[in-house]
């Protein structure tokens, strides 16, 4: 199968390998999916006043993420109109103007020619004005932000990041009303790590609620028998009480439920039962976190916010969002092969400072290279790329649970925990936007 | 923490900058290269165990996410553990189920540079350079970095109270990370 029909990758039940390994089809991804949908490139905070900006990356291209005079922000390309140089270089800085190094063309925030040295000497001697070489950096053509967490798209048309969003929007709200003060600053760096793999493993191990057991065995089988699994809230006490949880049993796993929707987005329900790392917890820190949020919202929704348990939140292509531990991990493409991913996390504001290193502990245990849980996912996405390159069959069967869906009142599919109907959602998102008319 | 400030030993040690501290004996320098080369050993013969029977109790081990980053606290780290969960990850490092290490890495903590600076009171900041050489599963991969060990004179000789291993390229991605630095 080439990537002529890519359409046909996908079968309810089944998906074709080449989806994950074929060269061909990852240069289509960039235009049909990468060009196209929604995706996350940076947070309100990251560029608190105009001028303030910070390097991202929306799908294929390096993109210039800039608050503007008026308090919005534009995304432009990273390309400079005149030689094609990347301007901006450093993640992140305060400008007033972007200025190119090679021949000193300089633009405005909003992406508008500034200046240009010897203007006549270009055109004949008409100068750049009214020429398309003078229209400045290119501006990508829909940016918002919901709830501080902007998106963008490289196209012009399609539903609205709102729509787009659909039943997922609601783990932002979640996230932001963690907050007592009522609002987020990411803060504490990124970590970033690697695999030689396709995307997709990732984003599909992410919702994959029998794969812990077998893969994190080792992590959970130590972390048992460590001494540390007391409710202490010392550093030993979360990682440890994180690495046990993933030592539920199948039958438990089918308890954790499972949410699909239209979009390609699914999110799984939280599975942290008590300790420092239960959805309340009886400390100190926590009480005067609650008191707080009480004082902001009311003891009803206190109680409502609260009571939001998911673990992963995906939105579809590469987000995954825990509004529980305020974190944030993107996914980025780099090639049929190769996946980074950057994970970040946010302050409270408003909150007691130790509920932060909740968040950094989480990320810590959870999102380094050198996790006692990631490693393991990160070996098993690569031998993932090694055997599918094989030929022997060219399908990869995802009818796991498909005999359980059940359709919600709200539109979506709802499963037990053990279910492949995240993967299958994701691939039905894929294979629409892959045969979608370019 | 500046250059000048005081050195603490605690269960979240602070690392001043490589200066400071008053000059060491020959005696003592040999001393701590020596044990920065069986602590090397350690890891390299794949004793994760005793590697981390290095630690005092309340010794921490840091690998910062950022370069010149001031606090494990207000940042991610790469790791960032106590000696409780370097005994778990060396127990994990020991268990069949653990797949980052099927096939397990070789490595070779090559360890240049060493300069030591006596805190008082049985305490030495010792600096170093580290380079990693770790083969695996058909790939050779380099980690070069910079180390500081704060170690501290016990009735066992010399012990890590704090060390912090800043990598050249920490804010780089990273595969899987198994073997410590």
């Amino acid at each position: 199968m080439t990537a002529d029909n890519v359409g046909a990758m996908v079968r309810p039940d089944a998906v074709h390998r080449a989806v994950y390994v074929d060269p061909e089809v990852f240069a289509l991804e960039q235009e049909r999916i990468f060009r196209r949908a929604w995706m996350y490139v940076g947070h309100e905070s990251e560029i608190p006043g105009p001028g303030d900006h910070v390097l991202s990356q929306l799908g294929p291209e390096e993109i210039i993420l800039v608050r503007q005079h008026d308090g919005g922000f534009a995304a432009l390309h990273n390309r400079c109109a005149h030689r094609g140089a990347r301007v901006v270089v450093e993640p992140r800085g305060r400008h007033e103007l972007f200025t190119c190094a090679y021949h000193a063309w300089s633009y405005a925030l909003d992406g508008a020619l500034d200046s240009v040295p010897l203007p006549e000497g270009y055109m004949h001697g008409k100068g750049l004005a009214g020429n398309p070489r003078a229209q400045g950096l290119a501006k990508v053509p829909r940016v918002e932000s919901y709830r501080g967490f902007i998106f963008a798209s490289h196209c012009a048309e399609g539903p609205g990041l709102r729509e787009f969003l659909g039943g997922l929007a609601g783990i932002f709200d979640n996230m932001v009303d963690r907050a007592p003060g009522g609002a987020l600053v990411q803060a504490g760096g990124r970590l970033r790590m690697a695999f030689r793999g396709n995307w997709k493993l990732f984003m599909e191990n992410a919702v994959d609620l029998v794969h812990p057991g077998f893969v994190h065995g080792g992590s959970v089988a130590v972390a048992r028998k460590s001494p540390h699994t007391a409710d202490a809230p010392d550093m030993a006490g979360q990682t440890t009480q994180m690495l046990m949880a993933n030592g539920l049993r199948l039958a438990e796993w089918d308890q954790v439920g499972l949410a699909a929707f239209p979009q390609g987005h699914v999110y799984m329900n939280g599975f942290y039962r008590g300790g420092v790392i239960g959805a309340e917890r009886a400390d100190p820190v926590f009480d005067r976190y609650r008191a707080a949020l009480v004082d902001c919202h009311g003891e009803a929704k206190t109680r409502d916010v609260l009571a939001v348990d998911r673990f992963n939140n995906l939105i579809w292509p590469t987000l995954l969002v825990n509004s529980r531990f305020q974190t944030l991990r993107i996914v980025r493409p780099v090639a049929v092969d190769l996946t980074v991913v950057t994970s970040c996390c946010f302050r409270l504001e408003g909150a007691p400072a130790e509920m932060f290193e909740l968040s950094l502990r989480f990320l810590n245990t959870a999102s380094s290279a050198a996790s006692l849980v990631a490693s393991d996912d990160l070996e098993i996405f690569e031998r993932c790329q090694r055997g599918l390159q094989d030929s022997a069959s060219d399908w990869v069967d995802l009818s796991r649970g498909m005999h359980q869906d059940r359709v919600a009142a709200d539109g979506s599919t709802e499963a037990p925990g053990t279910s492949e109907l995240p993967i299958r959602t994701q691939l039905r998102a894929w294979q629409a936007h892959m045969v979608a008319a370019v | 923490m500046g250059a000048g400030d005081t050195v603490s030993v605690g269960p979240v040690p602070a690392w001043g900058a490589p200066t400071g501290g008053a000059p060491v004996s020959p005696a003592i320098l040999l001393e701590v290269q020596a044990f920065l080369i069986d602590e090397a050993c350690r890891l390299d013969e794949g004793r994760f165990g005793e590697w981390v029977d290095l630690f005092n109790e309340d010794g921490v081990y840091w690998v910062p996410s950022e370069p010149g980053q001031a606090s494990p606290d207000d940042m991610l780290s790469i790791f960032y553990e106590s000696k409780a969960l370097l005994r778990l990850r060396a127990q994990r490092l020991a268990h069949p189920q653990t797949h980052a290490q099927v096939p397990r890495s070789r490595t070779h903590h090559h360890i240049n540079n060493v300069s030591v600076a006596d805190l008082g009171a049985g305490r030495y900041m010792a600096y170093s350079l580290l380079l990693v050489v770790e083969w695996r599963a058909g790939e050779q991969t380099l980690f070069s970095a910079r180390c500081r060990h704060e170690l501290q004179r016990g009735g066992e000789g010399l012990r890590i109270a704090g060390k912090r291993v800043d990598l050249l390229n920490c804010d780089a991605p990273h595969r899987a990370i198994s073997v410590p630095f």
